[in-house]
């Protein structure tokens, strides 16, 4: 087995720091790993903020006729919890991880642009100030999350927060464009030697699909917020009256439905790294898994109609775009499978990330279930804008995109800290969030099919619609205590958590093979890679994968 | 480059898919000569960028130099001249807005491009095969790409 000395990733030498520590240093650097963990702080922190505006939602709602909340903050607030949700925790918390571990699990010694790295960072820095910016100039945006026209127009929301939020989201959508570039380049052209496309770990896979998805989403939207600014600021008539206010909702949802793939499947790709090193098999069919991402990310630009459905547009119009939306749920059923069968016949071993892990199969297939039943037309007809779609995609983006997180960040916290999590802690933090998830969220199924619409400030005192929405809002009590202890156990592991070794999980990818923390320039030397588990093989001279498996051998 | 221009790529091709479908009465202010020329200049200017590309692979500085600044005045030119095309419209009061969104957007574009080539040019014009060359002339010709189709979708529509 031959090792090879680091290539250098670009002919250019990278300039770096003068000094390592000190502040200057971070807010200066262009080295992966500190932008990723800049990033991950970031997004830590507009979570803690956006779950502030949730608990204010929370305690609006949790009795009927409540006076907590005025109308106009409500709508405040709930957009801005939809928007920094979305655009300020989960675009730049799975962006960070792949800032952070793509380089290392190709065995490169950075990204690709490091610089174009941290400009995008400093991107979403001037993004989420100028949207919160708006609180103290005027008014929050307060048109919901995608801001519909003729709502968003300047006849109806005349202050400026509409105009921060778009100017906001123009900033962060350049930002992610420039990662998602960045990641494409790294992962086309810095892999270890040996190391094929059919050999990378499932993470990059489904962050390099999830790139080409960016890149070509996140321009649409760029394109409609433009539109949108030109009639606010400038007079002009894209989405007004005069018009068209149903071709803010094609661009948006244009963007919007690969944008729900976009914050799935990097966690997607943790799930895929997690669940075979804690069920000690290789993960059940790679190439499905890594197919059927590719699929997803094909058909995600066929069905952004279903998020119209309860408008006019023509029954055979609708009738393609149910079919294509349920047509979507095959390849996310495939992976389903493929991790269920990975854990069949493994060695479980149930540490805090496989809790969460598994945890997430079971969230997830929930939402996915209650997102396919909206592909239904008359089902949706009924559940549009209820809390029925509350709970779907807080269980696609809770229990999926976050749990996963939470899988993650307890098991990629030794590689980044060099310390583990207390795994007592994470067994409270993991029944708490469970619990506490599932109370908050279940029940907003039925609420909807109640007939509870959504994005509502109050609501009369029906039958049940109080005593459901008291059980939300004592669960996200709970779940707060969970994040709450997830909290405490990220700063009492950073000061006195056992130091884990380079490899503490007995893991096969890359990036377990230097130390934790990794050092500046990540490896010492790269082995020659011949299959997917090149740690494997490291450890197991005997029975490496490459000879075993039938696959591998022909893939010189 | 080439993944920047894609998502560029997508963004303009929204903006037009926006002008069509709102598909604006022909204006009669469009001057069709005026813009033909300018067209045939920024057209002029994607020939220069490559032979400033192709004198960059055969390592002849003096060759970048001189054709990278053509295609810098012919680029000029264009903004200049195009811009001057567009102040006169507005003055007339067309006020179509798809048609100056897909304006300025490539306009901007092109200023950066400008820019660009500028810095290629005082920076990186002698160096060894320099791949900073070869990328803004990708750069370039897809600046020019999409003229050609707001070209033709606005300004030859509203005359067929």
């Amino acid at each position: 087995m031959s090792d090879f000395p680091q290539a250098s990733s670009s002919g250019w030498p990278i300039p770096a720091a003068e000094s390592n520590s000190g502040l200057l240093s971070w807010l200066t650097t262009i080295d992966h790993k500190r932008i990723g963990i800049l990033y991950l702080l970031t997004s830590l922190f507009f979570f803690i903020v956006g779950g502030l505006e949730a608990m204010a939602m929370r305690t609006q709602l949790a009795l009927p006729n409540l006076k907590f909340l005025s109308p106009e903050t409500y709508d405040q607030i709930f957009t801005m919890h939809g928007t920094t949700m979305i655009f300020l925790v989960v675009m730049p918390v799975l962006i960070g991880f792949g800032i952070y571990l793509v380089p290392l699990m190709i065995g490169a010694r950075d990204m690709a642009f490091p610089r174009l790295n941290a400009f995008g960072f400093w991107l979403l820095i001037c993004g989420g100030f100028l949207l919160y910016f708006s609180f103290v100039a005027g008014g929050a945006p307060d048109a919901g999350w995608f801001s519909y026209a003729p709502l968003s127009e300047k006849a109806y929301s005349p202050h400026a927060g509409l105009d921060y939020w778009a100017l906001g989201l123009l900033l962060l959508g350049i930002g992610t464009i420039a990662a998602a570039i960045n990641f494409i380049v790294t992962i086309a052209t810095l892999r270890a030697p040996g190391m094929t496309l059919r050999r990378v770990p499932l993470f990059v896979w489904t962050t390099f699909v999830n790139s080409i998805l960016v890149l070509f989403a996140l321009p649409a939207l760029n394109a409609a917020l433009i539109m949108l600014l030109m009639d606010r600021l400038l007079g002009a008539s894209f989405f007004t009256a005069a018009g068209s206010p149903l071709l803010w909702q094609h661009y948006f949802w244009i963007f919007g439905h690969p944008e729900v793939y976009i914050m799935i499947l990097p966690a997607f790709g943790m799930i895929s790294e997690i669940i075979p090193v804690f069920s000690r098999k290789p993960i059940f069919g790679y190439s499905f898994v890594a197919s059927s991402t590719v699929a997803i990310a094909f058909l995600s630009y066929g069905v952004w109609v279903h998020h119209m459905f309860a408008v006019a547009l023509g029954r055979i119009f609708i009738s393609i775009f149910a079919a294509s939306s349920m047509l979507i749920a095959v390849p996310t059923g495939v992976k389903i499978f493929s991790w269920s069968a990975t854990m069949v016949g493994g060695s479980i071993r149930f540490t805090t990330p496989m809790l969460f892990a598994i945890a997430f199969l079971l969230e997830f297939t929930v939402g996915g279930l209650s997102g396919v039943a909206f592909a239904t037309v008359p089902i949706d007809w009924q559940l549009t804008d209820t809390y029925f779609v509350v709970a779907h995609f807080h269980y696609v983006l809770f229990g999926g995109t976050a749990f996963a997180l939470f899988a993650g960040v307890y098991y990629w916290f030794p590689k980044i800290t060099g310390r583990l999590l207390d795994e007592t802690l994470g067994r409270w933090n993991f029944w708490l969030v469970v619990v506490g998830f599932n109370l908050t969220f279940f029940v907003q199924h039925i609420l909807g099919l109640l007939g509870m619409p959504r994005r509502v400030y109050t609501y009369p005192n029906l039958p049940w619609w109080g005593a459901l929405n008291m059980i939300s809002s004592f669960g996200a009590v709970i779940l707060v205590f969970g994040i709450l202890v997830f909290c405490v156990n990220v700063v009492i592991s950073l000061a006195f958590g056992t130091r884990a070794g380079n490899d503490p999980w007995d893991a096969w990818t890359l990036e377990w093979l230097t130390e934790s923390p990794p050092p500046s320039d990540n490896f010492e030397r790269v082995p020659l890679v011949r299959s997917r588990r090149p740690l494997w093989d490291q450890k197991h001279p005997e029975t490496p994968d490459w000879r075993h498996d039938p696959s591998e051998a022909r893939e010189r | 480059m080439a993944m920047f221009l894609l998502s560029e790529g997508v963004f303009f091709f929204m903006l037009l898919v926006a002008f069509v479908y709102f598909h604006p009465a022909p204006l009669p202010e469009l001057a069709f000569g005026a813009g033909a020329a300018f067209t045939a200049c920024l057209t002029a200017s994607c020939f220069t960028m490559w032979r400033a590309a192709v004198s960059s692979t055969r390592d002849n500085a003096n060759a970048v130099r001189g054709w990278l600044a053509a295609t810098i005045l012919l680029g000029a030119a264009f903004l200049v001249a195009q811009g001057d095309e567009y102040l006169r419209l507005f003055s007339y009061g067309t006020s179509e807005a798809t048609l100056f969104i897909l304006a300025a957007c490539h306009e901007v574009h092109v200023a950066a491009g400008i820019l660009l080539l500028g810095s290629v040019f005082l920076f990186q014009a002698g160096e060894f095969r320099s791949i900073a060359v070869q990328t803004v002339a990708l750069y370039w010709y897809f600046v020019t790409a999409v003229w050609i189709a707001i070209f033709s979708i606005v300004y030859l529509w509203a005359f067929l």
